[in-house]
C-alpha cells in the first residue's frame, strides 16, 4: 500500500470514527439496555399481568378492542406466549390503515378485558428502543441511524485495512506501557478493534440493514402485496372478522404445522381488502425467525395461499436476532454485553488517540522556529 | 506470523459462532457457537489482566 493511500485511509478512518463517536456511545449504552429488556420490563412491571385460564377467541378479542376504541380501526392481532403470556394484542389506528401508525390494545385473554395500564410505547424499554433505532425522530430517524451506521462501517473496514501495514513489525496484542500514554491507547485501540471486528461487522452491518426495515416493508406492500390485492381494489374491506380463528387454523394447517404470531386484518396495508395475512413461524433455530405468510380468504377461510417472503424481507428477519443478540439465552446476552463494553473502549480510545495526535501536532507546530528569511529578503 | 492471521481467526470465529448459535437452539451446535463467539474476548481479557497487574 502506498504511503499516500495509507494517509488517505487513516484520515477517512479517523474522521468517520470521530463524527459518529458520540452516537456509537449512545447506541452502545441503549443497545446494552435493550439486550436485557425482558428482565428490565419484568422488574419495572411493564409486562401485562394476565390471569390464567382458557383464552377467548381472536374474533372476540378484536370485538373487545373495537368496543374500547370505537373511533379506531383494528389493523392486526398479535400474540407472543413467551414474552406476553395470556395476552392478545390488537393493533388499533385512527384514520390510517398503516400497521406502523397503530398502537396495541392489550387484552387479558382468559378474562376478555382490556388492560388499560399497559403502554408498550411509553414503557422504559419502548423509549430506549426508539432512541436506539430512531433517535426519537420517527421514521426519518431510522434513515439517520442507518447513515451513522454506514459511517461506522466505513471506519471499521478502513481500520481493518490499515491494521496490516501498521502492525507489520509488531506482535498481536502488544501493549507498550513504557512509552507515551497515547501509544498505549493506540495499542489498546488496535487490539480491541482487531479482536471485536467480526462481532462489530455483524452487528453494525445488520443494524444498517434494519434501519431500512420500514422502507423495505413499504416497498413490499407497494409491489408484491399490491399485486396480490389488485383484483379486490375498490372493494370495501371485510369488516366482520368472525372467520378469524378459522383462518388462523387453516393457515397453520397449510403451512405444515407452523405457528401463527401476527394476523394483518383486511383493510390494513399488509393485507388485501378480502384477505387475512397470517404470519407464521417455525419451531426452532433459524426457522423460528423465518416467517412465512398465509393469505386466507376472509369469506371462505378454507382458501389459503401459503407463500414465502422475498429475499430482502428474509434478510431483514435474520438481521434482527443477529443485531440484538436475543437468541441464545443469558450466556449470549452476557457475551453481547462484553462486546458492547469493548466497543465503548474502542470508541473512547480512538477518540483519545485522534485528539491527542492533533493536539501534539499543534504544539509541535507552535514550538517550531519561524523562518523569517523570506521576509527579511523582501525588505 | 503475519499481522492479519490472528485477527482473521478471531473474526471468522465470531461470525461462525453467531451463525451457529442462530442455527442451533441447544446441544453441541449451540454450545460450540457460544464458545466461538467468546473466543475473541480471550486476548482482551489477557490484556486487561496484564494492564491491571502492571498498575
Amino acid at each position: 500500500m502506498s504511503p499516500a493511500l495509507t494517509r488517505r485511509l487513516l484520515s477517512l478512518h479517523r474522521w468517520c470514527g470521530l463524527i459518529v463517536s458520540l452516537n456509537v456511545a449512545l447506541f452502545a449504552v441503549t443497545g446494552a439496555l435493550l439486550i436485557f429488556h425482558e428482565e428490565i420490563d419484568a422488574a419495572l412491571g411493564a409486562v401485562p399481568a394476565t390471569s390464567h385460564g382458557t383464552s377467548i377467541s381472536l374474533a372476540r378479542a378484536v370485538e373487545v378492542a373495537r368496543a374500547s376504541r370505537p373511533d379506531h380501526q383494528a389493523l392486526y392481532v398479535f400474540t407472543d406466549p413467551e414474552e406476553f403470556p395470556g395476552a392478545i394484542l390488537v393493533g388499533m389506528a385512527k384514520g390510517s390503515s398503516k400497521l406502523q401508525d397503530s398502537k396495541p390494545v392489550t387484552i387479558d385473554a382468559p378474562k376478555g378485558e382490556v388492560l388499560e395500564k399497559v403502554d408498550f410505547d411509553d414503557s422504559f424499554s419502548g423509549v430506549v428502543f426508539r432512541l436506539h433505532a430512531q433517535l426519537l425522530m420517527g421514521p426519518a430517524g431510522s434513515l439517520l441511524v442507518g447513515a451513522i451506521g454506514l459511517a461506522l462501517l466505513i471506519s471499521l473496514v478502513s481500520g481493518a485495512v490499515l491494521y496490516g501495514p501498521m502492525m507489520k513489525r509488531f506482535a498481536f496484542g502488544m501493549l507498550r506501557r513504557d512509552r507515551h500514554v497515547r501509544t498505549l491507547f493506540a495499542d489498546v485501540h488496535k487490539l480491541v478493534g482487531a479482536a471485536t471486528f467480526g462481532w462489530n461487522l455483524v452487528v453494525v452491518g445488520t443494524g444498517v440493514f434494519l434501519s431500512l426495515g420500514s422502507t423495505l416493508l413499504q416497498y413490499y406492500t407497494m409491489t408484491e402485496l399490491a399485486a396480490l390485492s389488485a383484483p379486490y381494489r375498490g372493494q370495501a374491506a371485510v369488516a366482520d372478522f368472525a372467520t378469524l380463528d378459522d383462518a388462523v387454523a387453516s393457515a397453520e394447517r397449510a403451512s405444515g404445522g407452523r405457528r401463527w404470531s401476527l394476523v394483518a386484518l383486511p383493510g390494513s396495508d399488509f393485507a388485501s381488502p378480502r384477505h387475512y395475512a397470517v404470519l407464521l413461524h417455525g419451531h426452532e433455530g433459524l426457522d423460528q425467525r423465518m416467517l412465512t405468510m398465509g393469505l386466507v380468504d376472509a369469506k371462505d377461510p378454507t382458501q389459503v395461499d401459503h407463500r414465502t417472503f422475498p429475499w430482502y424481507l428474509r434478510a431483514l428477519l435474520v438481521s434482527e436476532p443477529l443485531h440484538f443478540g436475543d437468541y441464545g439465552g443469558m450466556p449470549l446476552k452476557l457475551l453481547w454485553l462484553a462486546f458492547t463494553l469493548a466497543t465503548l473502549v474502542l470508541t473512547a480510545s480512538g477518540v483519545w488517540v485522534t485528539v491527542a495526535t492533533r493536539h501534539e501536532r499543534a504544539l509541535r507546530r507552535r514550538s517550531e522556529p519561524v523562518d523569517t528569511s523570506a521576509a527579511e529578503a523582501a525588505e | 506470523m503475519r499481522p492479519y492471521t490472528l485477527p482473521l481467526v478471531y473474526t471468522l470465529a465470531a461470525v461462525a459462532g453467531l451463525v451457529m448459535a442462530l442455527l442451533y437452539d441447544e446441544g453441541v451446535g449451540d454450545a460450540l457457537g457460544l464458545v466461538l463467539v467468546a473466543l475473541p474476548l480471550w486476548p482482551l481479557l489477557r490484556a486487561a489482566v496484564a494492564l491491571r497487574r502492571a498498575r
